[in-house]
């Protein structure tokens, strides 16, 4: 059944081929993250995800694993230290540049951060008609990802009216819409069951054997036996990366 | 086949806006959003009074300067009982003073006409001592001095006045263009209060909607983006203010003027000729360009300081 499912929404992936590849996706140097006058929650930590990558973000509650995660989806600025996107200092930049920049890069909010007021169909399109989509355009692919995501009858409805498991899994069409050359993604199975969490990760592996790289937060050792990939363990402010 | 494919086509935003269109729903059904229209519709009403006074009055000006200028008037005692009538020899007078074009008595009628409203019907009008009045018109670019002139018709009359048009019309002229200037500055003010309401909704509607616009800004939205959504929002809300108000503000105008018809013996009406309605017919599209200059500008301000 996910074969076929699969099948049927390969035209939206076809085609495509690997983008920024000839710099890290990712690459943060000498990060620290306070809040306030608390310890710091990352502590001079330097770590990078090379374009293509797919990396686990683990690590207890507190460890600071969404921290880490706004930082890479320019969703926060560092206290200090440097934050490199597909080879761009992101510290002082335009906000055109910004705005761009943030195009390439999908993300799964742990909270999902669905907007009231517009129907489900079109909070996925909403990233590509901010990128300049006809709306056409951006409501059929849309509906092709809704389809896979298993929401195609759920496209008229307001976000509020789902459950927390379709919510999640309407916030991964909208990260994946675009295409992002990088996939960040807190927490993306844990609102879903065995058999929905196997599918959204074959379309994440999907997308990432296609050029995206992907960094995924997750307490689900299981979901990471399954789907063997580099982790990265978050501890003391630190990062140490392992292979899978 | 509905018509929105057909004005998607022919707005001046093209496709960029019909995305815009689906995408400002994130940002609607807010409580300050909704009070727009109403805000919009009391200050375009405003205004159009506004507008329709500095234009009217304007106008009455203009014809009231031109229409009773160039002529005195010389106002006479009714004939007396006992000696001879002095009116011929005025005329006299006044046709052999150079600059005089022509001199005519005004009708005992038109004189019994403009006292009738004040003296109603208990005196009979027809046996009553009136003064008499003789209107003299003078040749284009002549002036005289009124003073001089009465000063010589005295030797014919010693009760004689004469009234210099071009002063006193001069001075309603220049009364109602203070009046016009005055509509003038309330027609801005009401704009700039306009123009400070919708910056005001806006600014609280962007303060409404911050989770979503954060989200906008994560999934690449400019900031220029995200005003013109706030602006669309606006200028749709202003259009609708706009044409109630100025609808409401036309409909008052045209029953003011059908009122003063009444008393147009009495009072010089000032009225809207039709380059003046035309003005009134696109004050509601001034309306939507503040709508969307204001609301712009304020989110565009607000999302800098953020």
């Amino acid at each position: 059944m996910h074969t076929k499912r699969h099948e049927a929404s390969a035209p939206l992936f076809d085609g495509l081929s690997p983008k920024d590849t000839s710099a890290p996706a990712a690459s943060l140097a000498g990060v620290t993250l306070a809040y306030g006058d608390e310890p710091p929650v990352l502590n001079g930590l330097n770590l990078a995800i090379p374009a293509g990558a797919f990396r686990y973000l683990i690590g207890p509650s507190g460890a600071g694993k969404s921290s880490l995660l706004r930082l890479i989806y320019l969703g926060q600025l560092p206290s200090t230290g440097r934050i490199e996107l597909f080879g761009t200092d992101t510290a002082g930049l335009a906000p055109g540049k910004l705005a761009t920049l943030r195009r390439k890069v999908g993300v799964v909010f742990q909270d999902f951060r669905l907007l009231e007021g517009l129907p489900l169909l079109d909070n996925i399109a909403l990233p590509r008609l901010i990128a300049g989509a006809a709306v056409n355009e951006a409501r059929a692919e849309a509906a092709e990802l809704l389809e896979w995501v298993g929401l195609s009858e759920r496209s008229n409805a307001q976000p509020q009216s789902l459950s927390g498991g379709e919510q999640q899994r309407a916030a991964i069409a909208r990260a994946v819409i675009s295409r992002p050359s990088l996939i960040v993604a807190d927490e993306p199975t844990g609102s879903v069951d065995d058999a929905m969490a196997d599918r959204l990760m074959a379309l994440f592996e999907e997308l990432n054997r296609q050029g995206a790289a992907v960094v995924m937060a997750t307490h689900s050792l299981a979901l990471i036996d399954r789907f063997p990939h580099p982790t990265i363990r978050l501890g003391d402010g630190q990062a140490h990366e392992s292979a899978p | 086949m509905t018509i929105r494919p057909l004005l998607q086509k022919l707005s001046p935003f093209g496709r960029e806006e019909s995305a815009a269109a689906v995408a400002a729903g994130a940002l609607s059904g807010d409580s300050a959003g909704r009070i727009l229209p109403y805000a919009t519709a009391l200050m375009a009403f405003l205004a159009a009074l506004a507008l329709a006074a500095a234009l009217g009055v304007g106008d009455a000006a203009t014809r009231w300067s031109a229409g009773f200028g160039g002529g005195l008037t010389i106002q006479l005692g009714a004939p007396p009982a006992k000696s001879a009538d002095p009116l011929p020899r005025i005329v006299e007078m006044l046709l052999a003073t150079p600059g005089v074009a022509t001199v005519s008595e005004t009708p005992e009628e038109d004189i019994n006409r403009l006292l009738a409203p004040w003296l109603g019907g208990l005196v009979d009008l027809e046996g009553l001592p009136k003064p008499r009045f003789l209107e003299a018109t003078l040749a284009p670019g002549t002036s005289l001095d009124a003073a001089i002139v009465e000063a010589r018709l005295r030797d014919a009359d010693p009760n004689v006045k004469v009234d210099d048009h071009d002063v006193w019309a001069e001075k309603l002229a220049e009364y109602a263009r203070a009046v016009a200037r005055t509509a003038w500055v309330a027609a801005l003010l009401i704009g700039i209060i306009s123009a400070a309401a919708v910056a005001a909704v806006a600014a609280a509607r962007m303060a409404i909607h911050a989770d979503a616009i954060r989200l906008l800004r994560q999934l690449g939205a400019t900031d220029r983006w995200i005003s013109g959504l706030i602006a669309r929002a606006s200028l749709r809300q202003g259009l609708i203010g706009g044409v109630i108000g100025v609808g409401l503000a036309a409909l008052a105008v045209f029953l003011v003027e059908r009122a003063a018809e009444g008393a147009s013996a009495l009072l010089p009406t000032p009225r809207l000729d039709g380059w003046a309605w035309a003005a009134l017919a696109i004050l509601p599209l001034g309306a939507g360009a503040v709508a969307v200059a204001a609301a712009r500008i304020a989110a565009l301000l607000w999302l800098r300081r953020r």
